[in-house]
């Protein structure tokens, strides 16, 4: 368990220090034609993190699928669930800081931007996937369901990432933000953190979940 | 897969409807409801109607589809049909793929009979051409179909199986949906031939393909108990 | 090499183990009977040896194939009837027996021949829904034997089916025993099981609680009813 506080301490450093140098030492950016957009670009450093680990959590989900289906491992399984559960609870986050920032730089909270709408939909795929898992009793027809739908489901999530090269967008297409160099460290650090928490989050579902059915089978 | 085995089962699944027409009658039934309703509803504001028609005609075939679909395999789950099916030394695929013609069968029969209707009660200016509409319906449909007929599988051990497919269906959709929306509005209101949807088909045809290659590599275990 | 083997099979529904370590071997040709009370998991191992359910752990062997790993090998020699026909009621006779020939590649002529077997030609072009249900159980009999299957696996065939009804299905298994077929079968009804089958299991709580040849089961008590009421510990329930 001590690794567990080491890197969850070690996952808010970083953040706090991030935090510290988006909000109150990167100076405003200079943006003629929309004067919001001076102090609202502070908003990419809470935005991409979160998003960056609900995609790595449904990849992990996409991943361990596979893996149950390959092997019947029900550790895959589980491996899956929480990293879905998980993944949602990030995505959460990133519609609300997006349209956070939609607000005052398009206008609206809502757009139906080519990405914004995906990564709804998205977001809906993966509830789906918990929905299925809660309406089915018997363990192993309930891993092998969900790990299709797993599969299935990640098509949504490949569109997110494509959706902003094949319609036209307000987003900058994926991968292809540029920022000045200690912006771009500071990005990096604050996305490493939320993947240990992430990360770590996941680990404690799962072991939540090891504890509740030790007492029920222990009945 | 052999292409006799998945007729097999097509004609086999035909005759039984045909024979009761329970789930094609509720079918047409429902979609001309709807055409009727959304004709109601949406012909109060006039000048909206060619933009959003394609929409709602597209929803109309949404719900039907999701309620008739799933039917396919619900109803031999249901009967304990299915056991005497993978009992046959038929592949899943096979089965599968049977099940999605038969499906793709029921639907073409529904959009033969509600696009004109949808026409007449929209009383709908077709600009574009009437045949490349409805064989870009019939793409969507197909889509349609291969999604709804995989996932109907993964909902057969759930309770209230009926709400929740719709649930798990509509967004693993909805790539398909908003892109055929847009190809139907193209022709049918902006009057545009085959070359301007082109790219809008060219991205249906491959999410068709994606899927169905899912849909051949997990449905092994999809069928199974 | 045995019709059926199945060596250590564990099968758990949640965390409700329907069987625990289940052994036992059928030898082909032999007519071998599952008994055990209600729940005691023999529905369960005969859908597993069927290739309709996937055992957690062990291994079933069903002519020498894998019923995992060469379900498809498995599934075309061997014959299922379970209380469920597993036949379509909109079609007519004709048209289930056509269905599932087509689907197992066997000739049409074949369809004839079993509809005489079953003593079915006359309402062969009758939807199954307007059926009785022994006539449906001797059609599914029919569905099962048409791709002329070695192992006839059978899950209670006889629920539901009057005296004439049962007589008439057992004579029919006789003939099956008579040309070679290996039977595996459960049943509630023991004095019927006496009558076809030579050797024999008693399931209990996912367990095989005695196994071996009938005459010997019932050697020590009256009838194997008896035996069977006090190995499973069941009261008043035959």
């Amino acid at each position: 368990m001590l690794w567990i506080y080491f890197s969850l301490a070690a996952a808010f450093a970083m953040f706090a220090y991030g935090a510290y140098k988006a909000l109150l030492v990167f100076p405003p950016i200079y943006s003629p034609e929309n004067p919001v957009m001076e102090e609202l670009y502070r908003n990419v450093f809470f935005h991409v993190p979160v998003n960056a680990s609900g995609f790595l959590g449904f990849t992990i989900t996409l991943f361990a699928s596979i893996l149950y289906l390959k092997t019947r491992d029900m550790k895959y399984d589980l491996i899956a669930a929480k990293s879905a559960k998980v993944g949602v609870f990030f995505i959460t986050f990133t519609l609300l800081t997006g349209m956070a920032w939609a607000k005052p730089a398009w206008g609206t909270y809502w757009n139906w931007d080519p990405r914004e709408t995906t990564a709804l939909i998205m977001w809906f795929v993966y509830l789906g996937y918990l929905a299925l898992r809660e309406a089915i009793g018997e363990e192993r027809a309930r891993a092998r369901a969900s790990a299709i739908l797993g599969i299935f489901g990640y098509t949504s999530g490949i569109f997110t990432l494509l959706s902003t090269r094949i319609f036209p967008s307000l987003h900058p297409p994926t991968f292809g933000l540029r920022l000045e160099p200690e912006m771009g460290m500071t990005l990096g650090l604050m996305i490493t953190g939320a993947v240990i928490v992430f990360l770590n989050l996941v680990y404690l579902e799962m072991r939540l979940e090891r504890v509740k059915r030790g007492l029920a089978g222990g009945r | 897969m052999r292409v006799s085995a998945v007729i097999n089962l097509v004609v086999k699944d035909l005759r039984a409807e045909l024979r009761t027409k329970h789930t094609v009658n509720f079918m047409l039934l429902f979609s001309g409801l709807a055409v009727a309703f959304f004709s109601r509803i949406a012909g109060s504001y006039v000048g909206s109607v060619p933009e959003i028609g394609p929409g709602l005609l597209w929803l109309v075939f949404l719900f039907t589809g999701m309620l008739g679909l799933g039917r396919a395999f619900v109803k031999e789950k249901e009967l304990g049909t299915l056991d005497g099916l993978r009992l046959t030394p038929m592949s899943s695929a096979e089965i599968l793929a049977g099940k999605a013609v038969y499906n793709l069968l029921l639907m073409l029969g529904v959009q033969s009979i509600i696009f004109p209707l949808f026409i007449v009660f929209f009383d709908f200016p077709v600009r574009g051409g009437f045949a490349l509409a409805f064989a870009v319906l019939t793409l969507g449909n197909t889509c349609f179909v291969i999604v709804s007929s995989a996932l109907a599988t993964l909902v057969l051990n759930a309770r209230a199986r009926e709400l929740l497919l719709p649930v798990i269906l509509l967004p693993v959709l909805f790539p398909v949906i908003v892109l055929s929306v847009s190809a139907l509005n193209s022709v049918l209101v902006g009057g545009e031939g085959f070359l301007n949807i082109l790219g809008e088909i060219k991205i249906i045809l491959a999410y068709a393909v994606v899927m169905s290659v899912i849909a051949m590599l997990t449905f092994d275990f999809a069928l199974e108990e | 090499m045995h019709a059926v083997e199945i060596r250590d099979v564990e099968k758990c529904f949640g965390a409700h183990r329907v069987l625990r370590g289940v052994s036992l071997s059928v030898a082909e040709g032999e007519a071998f009977v599952l008994l055990g009370p209600n729940g005691a998991g023999k529905t369960t191992l005969i859908r597993i040896v069927a290739t309709l359910l996937r055992q957690d752990s062990g291994v079933v062997r069903v002519l020498g194939y894998d019923t995992r790993r060469e379900a498809q090998e498995v599934r075309r020699r061997i014959g299922v009837v379970t209380h469920n026909p597993l036949l379509y009621e909109e079609l007519t006779a004709r048209e289930n027996l056509t269905f599932y020939a087509r689907a197992y590649g066997v000739p049409l002529e074949r369809i004839e021949e079993l509809l005489d077997r079953v003593e079915l030609e006359e309402r062969a072009d009758e939807p199954v829904s307007t059926f009785s249900r022994g006539m449906k159980q001797r059609l599914s009999i029919a569905r099962a034997l048409l791709h002329s299957p070695e192992v006839l696996l059978l899950d209670e065939p006889t629920t539901g089916l009057d005296i004439k009804g049962r007589r008439d299905f057992y004579a029919l298994l006789g003939n099956l025993l008579e040309e070679g077929v290996t039977l595996l079968m459960t049943t509630h009804h023991t004095e019927e099981a006496e009558r076809l089958c030579s050797r024999g299991a008693v399931l209990r709580s996912g367990r095989v609680v005695a196994q071996g040849e009938l005459s010997e089961l019932k050697a020590s008590v009256e009838s194997l009813e008896d035996a069977y009421l006090q190995m499973t510990g069941e009261e008043g329930e035959g």
